[in-house]
């Protein structure tokens, strides 16, 4: 089962979601982190020889270590409606024990999950402006030069890259880059970037100069996909279709990882 | 150059300087309540090689001889010169524009860090940090987590009603024996997931992996969490020194290094025959308690480590 676990206001996640399963041959499961709070036993058991986590939906269904066979995960916190009106510090508290029990859950499903989980992004690597560009620049790209000093007014583009409208975009999804003909060039530096932060999906955002000359802005592992052609649609449904199929001697990809 | 950054003052800190000193390390020793007498300039060259110059109480000090980095800060709004002066909003801005760059220069630093934010991180979840110990070939506890009363109820009988439960994320609690009369509370999980645990028996240990050493503290207590003795109404804990078996050893350090932590206290639980069940790795251990109670040279051994990377890179 192809799992997605995203927020309603993520209208990028839904429409990937209502294209992989058009053809109603992909046995898939949404959940919006928004409708949390109807759902039943979220539960997760580790031991030496146990790894297993479960969700029972508000219909019923039972997503688990043992069904799902690729599981994107798009959502990096929680906000459980509960505790949104009380105080700060108490929903300060509840907020960091939702959010370390989220990121224990989503390492039962390692084996399943698209992108690499990571303790500082749930759903990927993430980092800062400088953090990118140092990587970028071991991956091959040409990085801008950076300068922040302790007397800017200003700190936000630290964690905030400036997109312009000179920014264009690169999709890597399984060891494979989408792009306009012109980006095409940048497809080594995109997978070794990709390899380097250990992310399967991944949006690159690189800039053209003055002298014509492409520079690495940021990326990013929550892709806005719409944007993409169709062969990344047909790339994504194709690894939903082979993730679907058994494995010699297993039913599922993720019971590589004991369950009971 | 080592660069130390925190409070002089406080005790893991301190312990670390006295250590240097003796040993006579190259050292800059950032008192961050002095923030006020810190400049930053950062640059990331076409290069990509992260320069700059930390400027601090009227010397420079060039971000590129900095080879090796000791981390402890205080959160920066607590520090007496912000929590006393909420008013001062210019101050405030300074210091916090001082603390983000002087993190992105740690984070990003070219040298060895003790530890970089990224891999401190593994500590916000405590399962996180049990697949991980796993996956280093450690013992783990039984552990359930849930939201459901009747799973909590099963996994309690399961253990032979003989459960601990404490929090999940990074935040410190005390861990609680769960009992008969908490049962009814059960049905509170519902709104936020609980971390229920057999209870293993054998002896508390600490083991502090500095890169390659480990240095372990064995803790004589007979309450269920050993850092509130005295308030469980029982005697103190009591430390002494301890050895690993050599197996054990490599097991931490290659358990520190997966979390990719220099640096860390690691939690366990020894039983009779030796072997370890692990609870929990804190990735900036406040480890003047073991090492002033039992002895132990964790300061010294971390002054050396620093020291030796220092000698090498320069």
């Amino acid at each position: 089962m192809f799992f997605l676990f995203c927020s309603k206001a993520d209208i990028e996640a839904t429409w990937l979601y209502d294209q992989a399963t058009a053809n109603h041959d992909i046995d898939a499961e949404i959940l919006f982190v928004e409708d949390l709070y109807d759902c039943r036993n979220w539960h997760l058991r580790v031991s030496d020889d146990i790894s297993f986590a479960e969700v029972i939906l508000p219909g019923g269904r039972k997503i688990n270590t043992g069904n799902v066979t690729l599981f994107l995960n798009r959502i990096n916190s929680i906000h459980h409606p509960f505790w949104e009106k009380k105080e700060l510090i108490e929903r300060q508290y509840f907020q960091q024990e939702w959010n370390a029990f989220l990121l224990g859950w989503l390492k039962a499903f390692e084996a399943v999950l698209v992108n690499k989980l990571s303790p500082t992004s749930f759903s990927g690597f993430s980092g800062t402006s400088l953090r990118w560009s140092l990587m970028a620049h071991k991956a091959g790209f040409v990085v801008k030069p950076q300068s922040y000093l302790s007397d800017d007014r200003d700190m936000t583009c630290i964690f905030t890259p400036n997109i312009s409208k000179r920014t264009k975009s690169l999709l890597i999804f399984n060891k494979k880059v989408y792009c306009n003909m012109e980006l095409a060039r940048f497809s080594d530096e995109c997978l070794n970037l990709a390899a380097h932060c250990h992310c399967n999906l991944l949006e690159v955002f690189v800039e053209k100069r003055g002298n014509g000359q492409y520079k690495f802005i940021t990326a990013n592992s929550l892709p806005a996909f719409s944007k993409y052609s169709q062969s990344f649609i047909r790339a994504f449904r194709f690894s939903l279709i082979e993730a679907q199929k058994p494995l010699p001697g297993k039913k599922y990809k993720n019971e590589l990882v004991e369950t009971f | 150059m080592i660069l130390i950054c925190g409070i002089p003052s406080e005790p893991p800190i301190e312990l670390l300087t006295n250590e240097l000193d003796i040993i006579g390390a190259n050292y800059l020793l950032w008192n961050q309540r002095e923030f006020n007498k810190t400049n930053i300039s950062l640059f990331l060259t076409a290069a990509g090689r992260v320069s700059g110059t930390l400027q601090y109480c009227d010397k420079d000090y060039s971000l590129e001889n900095i080879t090796a980095i000791y981390c402890r800060l205080t959160d920066w709004t607590t520090l007496p010169e912000i929590e006393n002066d909420d008013t001062n909003m210019k101050l405030r801005e300074r210091c916090e524009h001082i603390h983000v760059l002087m993190q992105l220069f740690i984070d990003n630093c070219q040298g060895t860090v003790v530890n970089r934010s990224e891999d401190m991180m593994s500590n916000s979840s405590k399962p996180y940090q049990m697949f991980l110990a796993k996956e280093a070939g450690i013992k783990i506890p039984d552990t359930c987590i849930t939201t459901s009363e009747e799973i909590a109820l099963d996994f309690y009988e399961e253990k032979q009603q003989r459960v601990i439960y404490k929090s999940i994320s990074g935040t410190r609690s005390i861990v609680q024996k769960l009992k008969e009369q908490d049962l009814p509370n059960l049905g509170k999980l519902f709104f936020c997931p609980t971390q229920f645990q057999e209870f293993a028996e054998g002896q508390n240990l600490r083991v502090h992996v500095i890169n390659e050493a480990t240095i372990s503290t064995a803790i004589h207590s007979d309450a269920t969490d050993y850092r509130y003795a005295a308030k469980e109404g029982g005697e103190s804990a009591t430390l002494s020194h301890t050895e690993l078996q050599a197996h054990n050893k490599l097991k931490c350090v290659r358990f520190s290094k997966d979390l990719g932590l220099f640096f860390s206290g690691l939690d366990f639980k020894q039983n009779e025959a030796g072997e370890i069940t692990c609870f929990e790795a804190n990735p900036m251990p406040g480890y003047s308690y073991y090492e002033q109670s039992a002895s132990q040279p964790i300061a010294y051994t971390l002054a050396c480590e620093l020291q030796k990377i220092d000698e090498i890179i320069t």
